[in-house]
């Protein structure tokens, strides 16, 4: 039998465009991100294109790879997403890294570096690649949220995620360890056989409950939430846009792997730890919210309380619970990248002594917005009502799909937990819109806004248009997303 | 003598003992930051020790492939978080944990 690398050539372009910013940075002098900048993007699109081309026959015919690396249409429409993600990220971002003095070849470096380790975990079918994914993920995202060296904010959250992170994937791994224990394999499989035959499941019980943990830190679940808002808020606004997408998405395919497949004749065990996440993080990402004066910190509370709603779908345990959960993700990344797109396009600007970044992303940097600038407005009442779940827009089916298979499973007291918390938060989402729509425009934080490039524009114009037409056809996406996980079986 | 062989049982336990040792580092400790950069190590050593030890109770080298792995990505998850100290160091003059209080809310 031979090996073949075909089926990684996605990661392995990921890896030749790193490889080749690291040595483009170590032998020329030059400082500007141009080129890093034309490299990521052309790797990230050859990945997205050697996808579809190498691994459409996965679709329909799902192959766990020398027993390590699963490759189905789940992994496709995921890994996609991730590279997209990243894609239209950078492309929000550019004006804003470039104000910011950030505009060098190592911020692309540790961006693609993350990247490839969401890739990596999306695909993983081994405890090996995934630990070894999730750190390659985590890793550089502790540098980027310190990116700002001489910023008291940026530094103090880098260090903050760190030891909170740090210390997350030190219990994932000593869940792993456990697992291990009662397994006595690595491979995501033998969990499976383990969990169907009738022998005690207390080891596995007790990994399973570190992993848990670590996970929901990743996805920044209630009570593993605390270092969201900082975070978002003193990490650069692309690097905040970033966290609360692509990684997210690997967490949220790790998770529904997990609990579709090798586990789920543990079902009872791991719905009562879940059921518990969902409910505290709906309940904070609502209230917690109202508080904020800081629209970077109000979005991390809001993307806690959409983890809540995704665990909700992903508890019920069904086909359908899972098929809501990751349409539920792709709704969230979708307004997420357009509400973070036009914060990305106010001006965002330090003080004299660089010491703080606060204007620009501050709730009265939005006072009036209509009036200064129509599209801008527009695109962020689009995201904020998208986030809130308003008809018709994308959001609204992101919430109705997990709801209804909560519901259609009997979990009667989380929807209404679901829905009344989905009514509070709309609170906050239509005071951002009241706010930029009926107040006058304070004169003295009016400054002129950044110029952005045509591109990242018309891209962010038709995102925010997708959220809307997405929503009056989302039968488009969400047959999608059933479709990929009913040709997918284990997710 | 036979009865103090050490089994299965008291490796896990020692690397359980090691996992409390460094969470009441974390929560116990108050000043030094480089102090909770040593806890977090430990957590990882902690799972080390387990992974070693079921590799040798399951006669199966997969468990000890994983520890050289986790070393490589502890040594790598030290420096960037010495780095990041030294960031710290740089603009406050101090590595105190209670001076990480800039942000709020």
């Amino acid at each position: 039998m031979t090996f073949s690398l075909i089926p990684f050539l996605p990661e392995l372009t990921l890896l030749a465009a790193l490889v080749l910013i690291l040595l483009a940075t170590t032998v020329s002098p030059s400082r500007d991100g141009t080129v890093a900048y034309g490299v990521t993007q052309l790797a990230l699109w050859v990945a997205v294109a050697l996808l579809w081309l190498t691994q459409a026959r996965y679709i329909v015919n799902p192959r766990i790879v020398e027993g390590v690396v699963l490759r189905n249409s789940s992994t496709l429409l995921m890994q996609s997403a991730a590279l997209i993600g990243l894609s239209l990220a950078l492309l929000y971002g550019r004006a804003s890294l470039i104000r910011q003095k950030l505009w060098q070849p190592e911020t692309f470096l540790l961006f693609l570096c993350s990247t490839l380790g969401v890739v990596v975990v999306i695909g993983a079918y081994h405890f090996v690649p995934l630990y070894l994914g999730l750190e390659l993920m985590a890793l550089p995202l502790y540098a980027m949220v310190a990116l700002r060296k001489d910023d008291a904010m940026s530094v103090e959250a880098g260090l903050k995620y760190f030891f909170l992170g740090a210390l997350a994937s030190g219990f994932m791994l000593y869940g792993i360890s456990l697992i291990y224990g009662a397994t006595g394999s690595l491979g995501l499989a033998a969990v499976g056989s383990l969990a169907m035959s009738g022998a005690s499941h207390g080891l596995l019980l007790l990994g399973l409950f570190f992993l848990v943990s670590g996970l929901a830190f990743k996805l920044s679940a209630v009570p593993f939430h605390m270092w969201a808002p900082d975070v978002y808020r003193g990490a650069p606004t692309v690097v905040a846009l970033f966290i609360s997408t692509v990684p997210k998405l690997a967490a949220v395919v790790l998770l529904l792997r997990l609990m579709s497949g090798p586990l789920s004749p543990l079902l009872v065990y791991w719905q009562g730890m879940l059921a518990f996440l969902a409910v505290l993080s709906m309940i904070v990402g609502a209230v917690a919210a109202i508080a904020q004066t800081n629209l970077k910190r109000m979005l991390a509370y809001s993307t806690i309380g959409h983890m809540g709603y995704l665990l909700l779908g992903a508890l019920v345990g069904t086909q359908d619970g899972f098929g809501a959960a990751v349409f539920y993700i792709l709704t969230y990344v979708l307004s997420n990248l357009v509400a973070f797109g036009v914060l990305l396009s106010m001006n965002e600007t330090s003080d004299e002594s660089g010491a703080t970044l606060s204007r620009g992303s501050d709730l009265e940097d939005f006072r009036g917005l209509y009036k200064r600038s129509p599209i801008r407005a527009a695109l962020m009442t689009l995201a904020m009502l998208s986030l809130a779940g308003v008809p018709p827009l994308l959001g609204f089916y992101g919430k109705f799909a997990v709801i209804a298979a909560a519901l259609m499973n009997g979990f009667i007291w989380l929807s209404v937990v679901a829905i009344l918390t989905s009514v509070i938060a709309a609170y906050y989402y239509l005071r951002v819109i009241r706010l930029m729509f009926f107040s006058s425009p304070d004169e003295e934080r009016a400054s002129e806004f950044p110029c952005i490039g045509v591109v990242a524009r018309v891209v962010l114009v038709l995102n925010g248009v997708a959220l809307l037409v997405l929503g009056l056809f989302p039968s488009a996406l969400l047959d999608l997303t059933v479709q990929a996980l009913a040709w997918a079986r284990v997710l | 003598m036979p009865g103090l062989e050490p089994t299965l049982l008291h490796y896990l336990l020692l690397a359980a003992a090691l996992l409390v040792i460094s969470l009441v580092g974390i929560i116990a400790n108050r000043r030094n930051v480089l102090v909770l950069l040593m806890a977090v190590e430990l957590v990882l050593l902690a799972a080390n020790l387990n992974f070693v030890a079921f590799s040798v109770y399951y006669h199966d080298l997969s468990g000890q492939v994983m520890t050289a792995f986790v070393l490589a990505t502890a040594a790598t998850e030290s420096a960037i978080g010495l780095a990041l100290l030294i960031l710290l160091f740089r603009r406050r003059g101090t590595i105190a944990v209670q001076t990480l209080d800039v942000l709020k809310g």
